[in-house]
């Protein structure tokens, strides 16, 4: 296996250590631009819901921690944590003297009107399952839905909606899952121990309660203009242009190196690395594979290859009775040949996924169905099915062809063309793709609405197996994230007993089963794990590559410019 | 004249309503809704219900109109359904960019095509004449982004000479230098679609003239040629020139959305791109509307200019 | 009675555009630049028409072993991303993208046409009313518009051609109208209504006949138009969805291999220069050929 354990690659890939001559104070100045294809749109962590919001809210926003490259909880907000026996009470004590932009005092309130805003059923945002193992928080999720159907009946008006969801609210808040004790001490009490909570649900950007109390957290005025308690400040934002941050000198860490983060948006992929070589962009995420070996060429950049936590799939909408039959979804995954789409458009830059988990994490099951390349089986198995192929060569079944609708978003360029090869490679065994692009945003809706036959889609995971896992196929994860609306009892019980238990053997024996049980019934088709790919000019040392999300920008407060 | 004008101010009202009604109409008519974008997670239809209503999308197709009609009146534009900001104050932050770029544009394609074109019309039928046209019609046979792209590929990353995306470098903003360079590829880019066309206009306008007697007469009396080209046929050859700009406009503004998305050039262009694929109605129609007073505006200014031009013509 | 109405007939049919006709293309024959675009549409089309024939390959067939390769004997003009033959997709592309543009054209003009006749020949508040709505429509940049309603309505082939041909109609209409107004005043028009002719029967048979040469002119230039106003949709994501391969999704996706694969977007950005530029060409020399102010050239 080409591939080593994560924490081999970040020791190889630990830059800059070269340069520990440059002393510390000679490091601080200048800038960094940073090039993305698309604009970021809310800047407010509790309603966030695209990358390059994400990636300003990173260095604007601190949260309680952060999971470091080994995936290991560090303590950026927090200054220390206890965590009972039975893992249902997590007593954080918070650093003082911690300041937000505006100089307020950070608190324990803002961390309570953080999580609280994102409980609250107004607010949207896709953080709300992180929390919903707080005291009361899912009697008040519940609560919720039953006023939802309450009002689609007409049984009550708007208004003995909102009156009543205000007052679940209320309780919600008295129910005792965040306690403050003091300024600088919160509570959680959890009505069933979850194991990942720490690592799922606090590494969460913090806002500033004294600015959003009151406010409609939607569409306030604070989104285009945040403040928060991170290393760099907000400073202005071009829409579409760019978003310009400075270093925060009072940072409770010590001020960053860089003065200043330009983050441009250029919104072509092939313009974006012209600037890079060009010196235009100094910094950028994800180039397409084809570019890549262009770039490794350019002594003047520095190609960082991490590994990820993000895998791409072939998602079916389950409720759609082309896709029941285990038969059809396995001939599916038989057909289409992801070693070729990894070795052909990945250029090797990524794995075959066998399920939701990376090879590197310890839940990690290599032991289960693998469907390599196989049309003919994929055509044997079609026919177990009921579907054979009629005189025009097409899957047939009761006088229906087999045909659908494969969506994903326009823009993803890797997802773009895995939809064409998807399309292509299934024609072959009589299958009549449609594809169909659309915009992120129109796209996410639809997935998220369950409203599609097939998609092309990614998740980004977690430290923690549990934000793969649970959030995606535990059956009351729909609404919500479990889109495809797979739904397996076994499964259920599996999540639920891993995510309490403590115990990381028996949570590994959970995540095998599961993992067998996946493979075996193909909900999706596993597609691959694509490296992160970084670029940045060489000049620019400190990075601390993660396998998380984006993880290597966290580090942007350490980076500094070598002379 | 003053009272001609005020008659074109006033046709000028019933079409920008028109504009609107026609804007209005297809989203209305669109499948799907706004809704769908904004609820992310929030998939319950009661939340859809909710959120149609909070953004005032519950309301009959006219009534909604009218509201938006008379809040308009007032300057005020409404808010992007996203983000939560003025429509108006998005689009005064970002018009100015677009017609920077549609001017520079613009200036380039007639510093180019007037002369070419008038060359090719006094050497009439000769070499020149065929030359100017192929070449001319070189410029509107690319696809805009292609040439865009070109043009990056080769005087920005192979030969350096312009920066390659970008209004200006930042800090550099009021370095109206710095402006300028970042300013050059991009109009090159967008004028060059409009090149072939004006100069059209340009020789057929010459053309006309030079056949006409009284510069029969000004060759007769030997005058120099040159000075009856410039002094008594251009003034009139370009008439029909002045006609075209007025209709061209939004030509220009249109194709500035596919120039401005390579160049990362922060105009109205990209903004109502990506305000057509998140279904923030406000800004649409916002964007629109802006141009379309754009256009009239443009086109009232060039009618008038054209009555300066051509004394022969009467404000009927 | 008969016979006078015989003698008005044949005066009638004596302003038939016939004569019209075989004068332009006199003049035509002699413009070679015109000639060269014509015959340049004509090898477009026949190659368009005989794709599946005379495709070597097939247009969507994959092969990722074969991905990239530059032109050979066996790929002409190479393969793209997926391994497809370039050769071939632009073979098939010349045909939807000519589809696109002839149908598109077509609808424009049908709209065109009818408005504009309708305008310029009932004159009075009809035309106002008309002129009045085609003005609305050139106030909205056609192209915001288009993607505006394509965006909203759903990407594909047909759904590119209507929106195209149902926004831009407006300068057809213009130039029928310009000439109904002229010709509606003349001779025969109104001895065509005293002989109590139709009001349809005019336009089509009288009218329009005499209006053909610009409306063939601006339709040949609108074609060259709508190929172009296609690739920029296709950049944007908003024209023929994948597998149909359209030059300008083609161009799109070739482009982002521009720094390893040139042959990828080179020719079908190639194809969709040549034949933009021969149809206005042709269409430039049909305008001059057909304008009597214009000599016969060379």
């Amino acid at each position: 296996m080409r591939r080593l354990a994560l924490l081999a690659v970040v020791l190889l890939l630990v830059v800059g250590s070269a340069s520990a001559v440059q002393a510390d104070e000679d490091r601080y100045g200048g800038q960094i631009i940073i090039g993305s294809i698309a604009d970021a749109s809310l800047l407010n962590p509790i309603v966030e819901n695209d990358s390059a919001s994400y990636d300003i809210n990173y260095w604007v926003f601190d949260s309680l921690i952060r999971l470091d490259e080994t995936l290991t909880p560090q303590p950026v907000l927090a200054e220390s944590w206890e965590i009972s026996d039975d893992a249902t009470e997590i007593v954080f004590h918070l650093k003082e003297g911690v300041l937000f932009h505006d100089g307020v005092e950070f608190t324990a309130a803002d961390v309570e009107f953080t999580i609280f805003s994102i409980l609250d059923y107004k607010t949207i945002t896709t953080k709300r399952p992180y929390f919903d193992s707080l005291l009361g928080a899912k009697e008040y999720l519940d609560r919720i839905s039953e006023l939802d159907s309450l009002y689609e009946d007409e049984e009550i008006s708007s208004d003995e909606h909102a009156d009543m969801a205000e007052s679940a609210f209320e309780e919600l808040k008295a129910a005792g899952g965040i306690e403050v004790v003091d300024d600088y001490t919160i509570v959680f009490n959890l009505a069933t121990p979850f194991a990942p909570f720490l690592t799922v649900a606090l590494d969460l950007g913090i806002a500033p309660k004294h600015l959003l109390e009151g406010e409609d957290i939607n569409a306030t005025e604070f989104n285009s203009n945040p403040i928060g308690t991170g290393p760099f400040q907000f400073v202005e934002w071009r829409r579409a242009d760019r978003i310009v941050l400075e270093a925060f000198d009072d940072y409770h860490e010590g001020r960053p190196y860089l003065d200043r983060v330009i983050y441009r948006v250029i919104p072509d992929q092939t313009v974006l690395v012209t600037e890079l070589r060009s010196g235009g962009v100094d910094y950028m995420p994800q180039p397409p594979p084809e570019m890549i070996p262009r770039l490794e060429d350019d002594p003047n950049l520095n190609v960082m290859q991490i590994d990820t936590v993000a895998y791409t799939y072939m998602g079916f909408q389950l409720t759609n009775p082309l896709f029941q039959d285990v038969k059809v979804r396995q001939a599916i995954s038989y057909a289409i040949d992801m070693e070729a789409i990894v070795e052909f458009i990945l250029l090797g830059y990524g794995q075959e996924a066998t399920g939701p988990f990376p090879e590197a994490m310890w839940a990690y099951n290599p032991d289960v169905r693998r469907f390599s390349f196989n049309p003919d089986r994929a055509i044997e198995l079609m026919a177990e099915a009921g579907w054979t192929l009629n005189d025009d060569g097409k899957m047939e079944k009761d006088g229906e062809e087999f045909a659908f609708t494969l969506e994903t978003n326009q823009g993803n360029e890797l997802r773009e063309q895995m939809v064409v090869i998807i399309q292509e490679q299934l024609s072959e065994i009589g299958i009549d793709v449609t594809v169909s692009l659309s915009e992120w945003p129109t796209f996410v809706d639809r997935l998220l609405a369950a409203n599609y036959e097939a998609v092309v889609v990614g998740w980004t995971g977690t430290a923690d197996p549990d934000g793969y896992g649970y959030t995606v196929w535990h059956s009351s994860q729909f609404p919500g994230r479990n889109t495809s609306q797979y739904a397996n009892d076994r499964v259920d019980y599996l999540f639920e007993q891993a995510r309490v238990e403590m115990d990381i053997d028996k949570r590994t024996e959970y995540y095998h089963e599961i993992q067998e049980i996946l493979a075996e019934e193909q909900p999706y088709v596993f597609g691959y794990f694509a490296d992160q790919i970084h670029v940045a000019h060489a000049r620019y040392q400190g990075w601390v590559p993660t396998p998380q999300r984006e993880g290597i920008m966290l580090t942007l407060k350490n980076v500094w410019i070598e002379d | 004249m003053s009272r001609y004008i005020m008659r074109r101010v006033l046709i000028m009202i019933p079409t920008l309503i028109g504009v609107s009604i026609i804007l209005f109409s297809v989203m209305m008519i669109a499948p799907g809704g706004p809704e769908a974008v904004l609820m992310g997670e929030d998939i319950a239809p009661e939340a859809a219900a909710r959120i149609r209503a909070n953004l005032g999308l519950d309301q009959p197709a006219p009534v909604q109109y009218l509201r938006w009609f008379s809040a308009m009146l007032q300057g005020d534009l409404g808010n992007s359904f996203r983000t939560g900001e003025p429509v108006l104050s998005i689009i005064v932050d970002r018009l100015p960019n677009s017609l920077t770029l549609t001017l520079a544009a613009f200036a380039f394609a007639l510093a180019v095509s007037i002369p070419f074109g008038v060359l090719a019309s006094v050497k009439h039928n000769s070499f020149i004449d065929k030359l100017m046209s192929v070449v001319a019609f070189l410029g509107v046979s690319f696809p805009s982004f292609w040439l865009g792209i070109v043009f990056i590929l080769i005087f920005a990353d192979q030969l350096g000479w312009f920066p390659v995306s970008g209004m200006a470098t930042y800090g550099m903003e009021r370095d109206i230098l710095n402006r300028l360079h970042h300013l050059v590829l991009p109009a090159v880019t967008l004028g060059s679609v409009q090149m072939a066309t004006y100069m059209r206009f340009t020789r057929s306008g010459m053309l006309e003239v030079l056949r006409q007697d009284y510069i029969r007469t000004a060759n007769a009396k030997g005058l120099h040629p040159r000075h009856v080209v410039l002094r008594h046929a251009l003034r009139n050859g370009l008439i029909s020139v002045i006609t075209v700009i007025g209709l061209s406009l939004p030509a220009l503004i249109g194709g500035a959305v596919l120039t401005e998305t390579i160049f990362a050039w922060p105009g109205v262009g990209r903004l109502a791109v990506n305000a057509v694929f998140q279904r923030d109605y406000p800004i649409i129609m916002g964007v629109n509307m802006a141009v379309a007073v754009v256009t009239v505006t443009v086109n009232l200014l060039v009618d008038i200019v054209y009555t300066i031009i051509d004394p022969r013509i009467a404000y009927d | 009675m008969a016979a006078v109405l015989r003698t008005r007939q044949k005066q009638l049919a004596s302003e038939r555009p016939s004569s019209q006709l075989n004068d332009a293309w006199r003049k035509l024959k002699r413009n070679r630049l015109a000639l060269a675009g014509g015959f340049v549409v004509l090898i477009i089309i026949l190659s368009a028409a005989l794709a599946p024939w005379i495709a070597p390959h097939s247009y969507r067939q994959q092969s990722l072993m074969s991905r990239l390769q530059e032109p050979s004997s066996d790929h002409w003009l190479g393969t793209d991303g997926y391994g497809r033959d370039v050769f071939s997709r632009v073979l098939w592309g010349a045909r939807v993208s000519l589809q696109i543009g002839f149908g598109a054209a077509g609808l424009a003009l049908f709209i065109g046409v009818i408005l504009g006749s309708i305008a310029g020949y009932y004159g009075g508040y009809i035309d106002n009313a008309i002129m009045r709505f085609t003005d609305i429509m050139m106030c909205i940049p056609a192209l915001f518009l288009a993607l505006t309603v394509i965006a909203l309505f759903g990407a594909s082939m047909i759904n590119t051609m209507i929106v195209i041909g149902v926004i831009y109609w407006t300068r057809t209409c213009r130039i029928v109208r310009g000439e109904f107004l002229s010709l509606r005043k003349r001779e025969f028009t109104e001895a065509a209504r005293a002989l109590g002719m139709k009001d349809s029967r005019i336009i089509f048979r009288h009218l329009l006949p005499n209006a053909l040469a610009p409306i063939i002119v601006q339709a040949t230039l609108f074609i060259a138009q709508v190929i172009l106003i296609e690739s920029g949709l296709s950049f944007l994501g908003l024209g023929a969805q994948p597998p149909t391969p359209s030059w300008g999704n083609m161009l799109t996706e070739g482009y982002k291999f521009l720094s390893m694969a040139w042959w990828i977007a080179t020719f079908p950005g190639l194809a969709i220069f040549f034949t933009v530029l021969a149809f206005n060409l042709l269409g430039d020399g049909l305008r001059d050929a057909f304008d009597p102010k214009q000599q016969a050239s060379s």
